[in-house]
């Protein structure tokens, strides 16, 4: 009779803190900015997540990446199965952490890092932006490692594991989007790509060598791209290094030099396409701003870079194999779609 | 490690824990142990200080208590002593232990004072010796860092051993368990300050748990979460605002405002922090001495000061005041007075002067600056003035028939001490005296220059933040009126499961959503945590 | 001595029946003001030592306390 009573309280308990605990889990729901109808770069890491079939290549860095290249046109030319893991100004250090991320969910055969952030002082933190990519990350030591070298003096490690003692102060900027997208949460890239149509209405000179010469990528950033470049090698994993094209380039050639030098050493690829703007065929309608392309853009270098990658590198091509064939064939479908839509 | 850190809620569960999982002989060794570590993590070698507090205060004390205990058995031992020959004897012995008294006190206010005032000293020094004499050499100022919690701890100190050198009770006779009572955490860091014969026995006392002690420490905790987090930390930025502001176009109503504004901030922040610290005592099942009794309530300035800050008011009463006012000295002071100026001046001297003395002190405490002072003499001459109208006071009210006890006239008195003592606390934000003054007087320029819009865009609160902050401050109010028939958290703690989780998470989610902290907002230590 | 207490504990507070009253501190009739007023006149009145020890409730809440106070402080 007694040990009834006592196992009764036990499951009252238990229920009392199973409820406590979701309430509190709804909460964090609640106050985390959802990235759907605004800032849509927030959901790129965590749709990432929902892909089922393998993806043989993997794009790292950052807004230019999911601006400028479409994983879609890649299928659509040459058969590859590709994913943008990029974020807005995604450092080389979230870079490999992502890399690191996603060879252990989903080892691909090629990872694509984009290479432009890397002269960023190694204390350069957007705590919004990288917010944007930690909080989507599913929990692994990955993600804890990214969190820890991202953060700075001002955060605290448990911000991330309760987004409520951080967004906390939303109260007042809550939306109808923040309980329509509570628990479900649409699909709003394409693989990765943010597909937009926003056409650049400032008038610039072409630039491709913007920042001042002498620049160069400090040791910490070169440590990180040096583990990145061991993680392939450990894993298998081929690893290109690319510099996007923009309009206006925050690059310069000294760090062209230390980028093919690096590779070199490595065993590597090094391949910037800022001189080859006009050979892609990039025009002002194919910029949102001065560095950014729009999804015009992206076609056109996407096709481009595809051609770069299956010349050097082996991908296969997924339309020989049915399956992914079908769930691809579909994933294109809805590209053109939303392409057309404009 | 401050109160409002999720480190700190994580070291109060594994010391709850601990506490309650331990045999229960061992449970005050947990809460020396836990009191320590806090101790190192907050101030890591300025620990020192609490030990050479600790250990001399201990042992001059353990002394006087051996003395005294050697007079009364002397006395007993020789019971045909002649009255004269029992003063004698009793001097003698009175005498040791005054010395040993002396020095302990010596010590241990003279290492908080050096710390307090040195630098403000080297200042005045620098100052007086440039404008009498030229010379422009100046002293350079000391680097301290003060340990956390010192003028409390040290008050608690020089309060029990004065007792024991009274004969109240006799001393501790084991150093580690009077270096909980010295160091007990969660009243290290802004008080209360306790007295060894009330808080002692709980400390030791073996504890059974009980989960009506938890509940009822959580609900406080968050209260007192509630306002220092919902309405302290949200105001402090406008009332800064509004004094860097002032000369540029921000006085009248926006200094008001801001006055108002601060006494709530003030209010929250230290009876928030005390909250926190009595609703953690509680969880271990340890009642300590409260130190606020809804002081806004109270309807004159002596009484405001018997409810706010308590265990200060009733330290400075119990060791400075009594001992002070019927001391050889103020009598025979008095006596001269009488003889000379009458009866009336003769009769208020032990009080008046004492309490100037008092004042005088509690002002320094506040802090090493003049303005300090200054708000402390300002306390003073209320009281008095209080005292003395008090005659004319009820000649009026018999006159116009007013009910002293009705509403009306007790909304005004209450209403009337609210604002003394907010305009008081003018000399807490002001840079000096002066700057008190004038900021006093800027309050009487013409109010028509004021409007929320320009509130909201300059003055480091928001339209929402200040609806929060009004919103609060009456629930606050609300709260605090119902707590005249006892702590409202009892109240709710008798009512059915589902009500009790309601209202608790109801309170768990208002100090998390509209609480003022994290990025930009490092909730700041507690205001009264360095004094 | 009791009337003489009395005495001294009206020229205070004339308003109280001290006969009856047995929390003059507990219940704050006497605040810190009078109760310094009322040892002052004790100590010229009785001829004795009062110090801040005996400055507790429990001495001061009656005229009774107060009359077994002063006996206890005659006898030392």
């Amino acid at each position: 009779m007694k040990n009834n009573s006592t196992v009764k309280n036990l499951i009252v308990i238990i229920f009392k803190v199973c409820v406590a605990i979701a309430l509190f889990v709804c909460l964090n729901l609640l106050f985390m900015p959802k990235y759907i109808e605004e800032n849509a770069d927030g959901r790129i890491t965590a749709e990432f997540y929902r892909e089922k079939t393998p993806i043989d290549v993997i794009f790292t860095g950052s807004s230019l990446v999911h601006a400028g290249i479409s994983p879609m046109v890649l299928y659509r030319e040459y058969g590859i199965s590709a994913y943008d893991r990029s974020n807005s100004s995604q450092t080389i250090a979230l870079s490999y952490y992502i890399a690191e991320d996603t060879i252990k969910r989903n080892k691909p055969k090629l990872i694509v890092a984009d290479v432009g952030f890397i002269y960023e002082a190694a204390d350069y933190v957007d705590e919004g932006a990288s917010r944007k990519s930690l909080d989507g990350m599913k929990w692994n030591s990955s993600k804890v490692n990214a969190i820890k070298a991202m953060m700075d003096e001002t955060e605290y490690f448990t911000d991330y594991m309760f987004p409520i003692l951080r967004f906390h102060s939303r109260w007042n900027d809550l939306k109808s989007e923040d309980l329509k997208y509570l628990f479900y949460k649409p699909t709003v890239t394409a693989n990765g790509q943010l597909i937009q149509f926003d056409l650049f209405d400032g008038a610039v000179s072409y630039d491709p060598y913007h920042l001042d010469e002498g620049v160069i990528a400090c040791d910490e950033n070169m440590e990180y791209l040096q583990k990145l470049a061991d993680l392939c090698k450990e894993n298998d994993v081929q690893l290109a290094l690319i510099k996007m094209p923009s309009y206006e380039c925050n690059w310069n050639k000294d760090l062209d030099k230390q980028m093919s030098d690096f590779a070199d050493l490595n065993g590597i690829k090094y391949k910037s396409f800022i001189e080859d703007y006009d050979s892609i065929g990039l025009e002002l309608e194919d910029l949102t701003d001065r560095q950014h392309m729009n999804s015009y853009g992206a076609e056109k270098f996407s096709t481009v870079l595809g051609e770069y990658i299956v010349n050097n590198y082996s991908v296969s091509d997924v339309r020989e194999d049915n399956s992914i064939k079908a769930v691809f064939d579909k994933k294109l479908e809805r590209y053109n779609t939303l392409m057309n839509e404009k | 490690m401050s109160f409002v850190s999720l480190a700190f809620a994580l070291f109060v569960t594994i010391v709850v824990s601990l506490f309650y999982i331990v045999p229960k002989k061992y449970q005050w060794i947990v809460l020396l142990v836990a009191s320590y570590v806090f101790y190192f993590i907050c101030s890591e070698k300025l620990i020192i200080y609490l030990l050479v507090t600790t250990i001399t205060v201990f042992l001059c004390a353990k002394f006087i208590s051996k003395s005294v205990k050697a007079q009364k058995d002397y006395i007993k031992a020789n019971k045909d002593l002649s009255k004269e020959e029992k003063k004698q004897i009793k001097a003698t012995f009175k005498k040791k232990q005054r010395w040993l008294l002396l020095l302990c006190v010596f010590i241990n206010i003279g290492i908080l004072a050096y710390l307090k005032y040195i630098n403000w000293g080297i200042a005045y020094f620098n100052y007086y010796r440039l404008m009498w004499f030229g010379i422009v050499d100046f002293v350079n100022p000391v680097t301290i860092l003060m340990p956390l919690g010192i003028s409390f701890y040290t008050f608690q100190s020089v309060g029990y051993i004065i007792d024991v050198y009274n004969g109240k009770y006799e001393a501790e006779e084991n150093i580690f368990k009077y270096a909980l009572y010295v160091s007990f955490f969660p009243q290290i860091i802004q008080g209360p300050i306790s007295r060894f014969n009330e808080l002692a026995p709980e400390l030791y006392k073996e504890k059974t748990f009980n989960i009506y002690n938890i509940k009822s420490g959580f609900i406080r905790i968050l209260f007192g979460l509630f306002k220092k987090l919902v309405i302290a930390e949200r105001v402090s930025p406008f009332v800064s605002s509004v004094m860097n502001f002032k000369d540029y176009g921000y006085d009248g109503f926006y200094i008001l405002l801001a006055v108002f504004m601060y006494s709530m901030q003030i209010y929250c922040d230290f009876s928030g922090g005390i909250d926190v610290a009595l609703g953690v005592a509680e969880m271990l099942d340890i009642k300590v001495a409260e130190n606020f009794e809804r002081p806004f309530f109270s309807k004159s300035i002596a009484e405001y000061w018997r409810r706010w800050h308590i265990t200060l008011g009733t330290w400075f009463k119990d060791y400075i005041f009594y001992p002070l006012s019927i001391s050889k000295t103020f009598l025979n002071i008095s006596k001269w007075l009488k003889k000379h100026f009458g009866d009336e001046i003769g009769k208020r001297a032990p009080l008046y002067l004492p309490l100037l003395i008092v004042w005088t002190t509690t002002g320094m405490w506040h802090g090493s600056e003049s303005r300090f002072v200054v708000w402390g003499l300002m306390n003073f001459v209320l009281i008095i003035l209080g005292t003395e109208f008090e005659p004319v006071s009820e000649k009026l009210i018999n006159k116009f028939n007013i009910k002293v006890n009705g509403f009306w006239f007790k909304s005004y008195r209450i209403v009337k001490t609210f604002w003394l003592m907010s305009f008081l606390r003018l000399f807490d934000i002001s840079k000096d005296a002066k700057d008190a003054f004038r900021c006093f007087s800027m309050i009487f320029r013409p109010w028509n220059n004021f409007n929320m819009a320009s509130v909201y865009e300059n003055l480091s609160i928001s339209h929402d933040d200040f609806i929060v902050v009004v919103i609060a401050i009456i629930a606050l109010f609300i709260a605090d009126l119902m707590a005249r028939r006892g702590p409202v958290r009892k109240r709710v703690l008798e009512k059915n499961t589902f009500v009790q989780w309601v209202l608790v998470s109801a309170l768990f989610t208002v100090v998390i959503v509209f609480g003022s902290y994290g990025l930009g907002y490092e909730a700041s230590s507690f205001i009264y945590g360095n004094f | 001595m009791r009337e003489e207490i009395i005495e001294i504990l009206q020229s205070v507070h004339p308003e109280v029946d001290y006969e009856v009253e047995d929390k003059l501190i507990d219940n704050r009739i006497f605040d810190s003001f009078d109760v310094v007023s009322v040892v002052s006149e004790l100590i010229d009145n009785f001829d004795v030592e009062i110090t801040a020890e005996t400055m507790i409730p429990e001495n001061f809440n009656s005229v009774d306390a107060i009359m077994n106070l002063i006996k206890r402080l005659e006898e030392e």
